[in-house]
């Protein structure tokens, strides 16, 4: 496994949940990283293996996988849309403001 | 039959309880009274279920006794009660994954799995708990509150689909649904004594699964006994155009057993070190029924399986950092309340910290870190290779003339809830023998292992059947074989 361009992994796995948008207070996140970085010590066993000349497999079955035709077809009426939104103003889904400094 | 007789019926197989309803030796709607009784009578203390639609089932089961009175055949399934796992969307109902984040969610459209459910004539009832997003092995990680293990209520039924299993184990309902990414159907299985199949990737449309990584998810059934789980799958499977990655193969004959007689069924004996006495007494159990049944067991080499826990500890959080992006309380989600002048990015991640529970959020936080630049050639990358050998490893023992792999389903009868609390990597190892199943896209199957409660520590223990690529038939065959 490669030297971690940031410091640790430590500090790796504090911007991570910083880039997953995941607010936590320190304490939880402190533990949650400490949780990650133990499981990271042993996926990392995978380095001992051969590996040399191996393709890597992305989907498990080949040949499974269709791709729909290019046709309009039936979807979501707009009732049932702005049922699923977190906040609604018929027919817009509200969303806080994201231009003008993104202050809502 | 009526009254305590109907209650009756909910414990036979799956295959009875249809024939009576078709004939009229029992009616649907006395079945599902029945089923609502024993949830109200045992779930306040197991917690299998998390929401019920009593009405719904109940006037679906009185289309069912309608049909069966104008002498209509309402399906392989007529009025067998039914629970579906909280990450299957329904268009009743909500669909919460056991987590705050879908508090009250209600999707507008149902998955394509348990639209075929009821379209072979069993009757839904509700939703059952589980781990959040389907992520953790013991029923301790909802929102919804811990499932315990009917056998013993001190210990974990398992998961992710812990209620799916408890309430199958407990008699709630003879059928449930639940899904199965790393082994969230056998494993659960295996600690509660009862059948968990999860077929191959593909063959059951995953449309309105609730996706946890995609390449890895399938939906799967619980049931008692090995012909009830095939009536099961067999209602579930088949090709659906609303998922691109659903295979476009026949139907798997599952429901019909064939002969195993000659069948030759590869052993990894190096993996089985290390397993509990009571596994290791339940196995060789397992391992002699079949052979009583003209199984011909045989030693293989799978050497690169050793790998596959650490490759689904990279693969599978990195599927779920990108399918929960979606999470974020403007697309979907618990929007997280703010203070005058918070920015959306503030509000987004205010949302992501409070909605997930932490087992999620640490696999996120993996997932986002082994995908991020600089590092996903050496984790994400390295973990697909490693997914290649595990393929390969099955492909040689398949070609040496095998029709399956047999291993114990777990290395443990059910553990004391809280025994994991402090070492998620300790219960991500409980999976070992289920992930490979996952990575290489093969139907598996756990069955308890013949002894029951004179195994060990006299809980249940599963023997698990892995089998070649669409040949679900096989691998329940087999699994009957041990069961019977």
């Amino acid at each position: 496994m490669p030297d971690t361009p940031d410091n640790t992994l430590h500090d790796a796995l504090v911007k991570a949940a910083r880039l997953a948008h995941l607010d936590l207070p320190g304490e939880r996140l402190e533990a949650l990283v400490g949780g990650a970085e133990r499981i990271l010590a042993h996926v990392e066993r995978m380095g001992a293996m051969d590996l040399e000349g191996v393709e890597p497999l992305v989907h498990p079955l080949d040949g499974v996988g269709t791709l729909s035709s290019d046709e309009p077809g039936e979807s979501l009426a707009a009732d049932d849309l702005m049922g699923m939104a977190p906040v609604a103003h018929p027919p817009f889904v509200k969303v806080p403001k994201v231009i003008d400094g993104g202050s809502s | 039959m009526t009254g305590g007789g109907a209650d009756a019926w909910l414990d036979r197989p799956v295959r009875e309880i249809a024939r009576a309803v078709r004939t009229g030796e029992v009616l649907c709607t006395t079945l599902v009274e029945a089923s609502f009784a024993r949830i109200d009578a045992l779930d306040e203390e197991i917690n299998a279920v998390v929401s019920l639609e009593r009405e719904r089932a109940l006037a679906r089961s009185a289309v069912i006794d309608d049909a069966v009175k104008r002498g209509e055949d309402p399906g392989a399934l007529a009025g067998v009660p039914a629970l579906v796992k909280d990450n299957l969307c329904t268009d009743w109902g909500t669909t919460t994954c056991a987590s705050m984040m879908l508090e009250g969610y209600r999707s507008p459209f149902s998955a394509t799995s348990v639209h075929k459910l009821e379209d072979a004539g069993a009757v839904v009832l509700g939703k059952a708990n589980m781990d959040e997003f389907a992520m953790g092995g013991s029923g301790e990680h909802s929102a919804l509150g811990v499932t315990r293990n009917p056998l013993d209520t001190s210990r974990s039924p398992g998961g992710s689909s812990s209620g799916s299993a408890a309430s199958v184990a407990s008699g709630m309902v003879p059928l449930a649904l639940g899904s199965d990414t790393g082994g969230s159907v056998r494993q659960p299985a295996s600690f509660c004594g009862v059948v968990g199949v999860k077929p191959t990737y593909g063959r059951v449309s995953r449309y309105g699964l609730v996706a946890f990584a995609s390449s890895l998810d399938q939906v799967g059934v619980l049931a008692r006994d090995a012909d009830s789980a095939a009536l099961g799958l067999s209602a579930i499977e088949g090709h659906d155009p609303l998922d691109m990655t659903s295979a476009q193969r026949g139907h798997s004959g599952c429901h019909e057993a064939r002969d195993v007689r000659g069948l030759k069924v590869g052993v990894p004996r190096a993996l089985l070190d290390g397993v509990d006495a009571g596994v290791a007494a339940g196995f060789e159990n397992a391992s002699s029924a079949l052979v009583a049944r003209g199984v011909e067991l045989v030693d293989v080499e799978m050497p690169s399986v050793e790998g596959a826990v650490s490759a689904y500890y990279v693969l599978a959080p990195a599927e779920a950092s990108s399918n929960l992006a979606r999470f974020d309380g403007v697309r979907y989600g618990r929007r997280a309340a703010m203070e005058a002048g918070a920015s959306v990015g503030e509000m987004i991640a205010r949302s992501r910290g409070e909605g997930f529970g932490e087992e999620v959020q640490r696999r996120i936080v993996i997932g986002t870190f082994v995908l991020s630049a600089g590092y996903h050639d050496a984790y994400y990358t390295t973990a697909q290779r490693v997914r290649r050998l595990v393929k390969n490893d099955f492909q040689r023992v398949f070609e040496s003339g095998c029709a399956a792999v047999l291993t114990p389903t777990a290395p443990s009868a059910a553990f004391e809830l809280g025994s994991f609390e402090n070492d998620p990597l300790a219960l991500y190892l409980q999976d070992a023998f289920t992930i490979p199943a996952n990575l290489a896209g093969l139907p598996s199957v756990s069955v308890p292992c013949p002894g029951g409660a004179s195994i060990g520590s006299g809980l249940p223990v599963g023997a698990m059947l892995t089998g070649h690529a669409f040949d679900e038939r096989t691998v329940m065959s087999l699994a009957g074989a041990i069961g019977t």
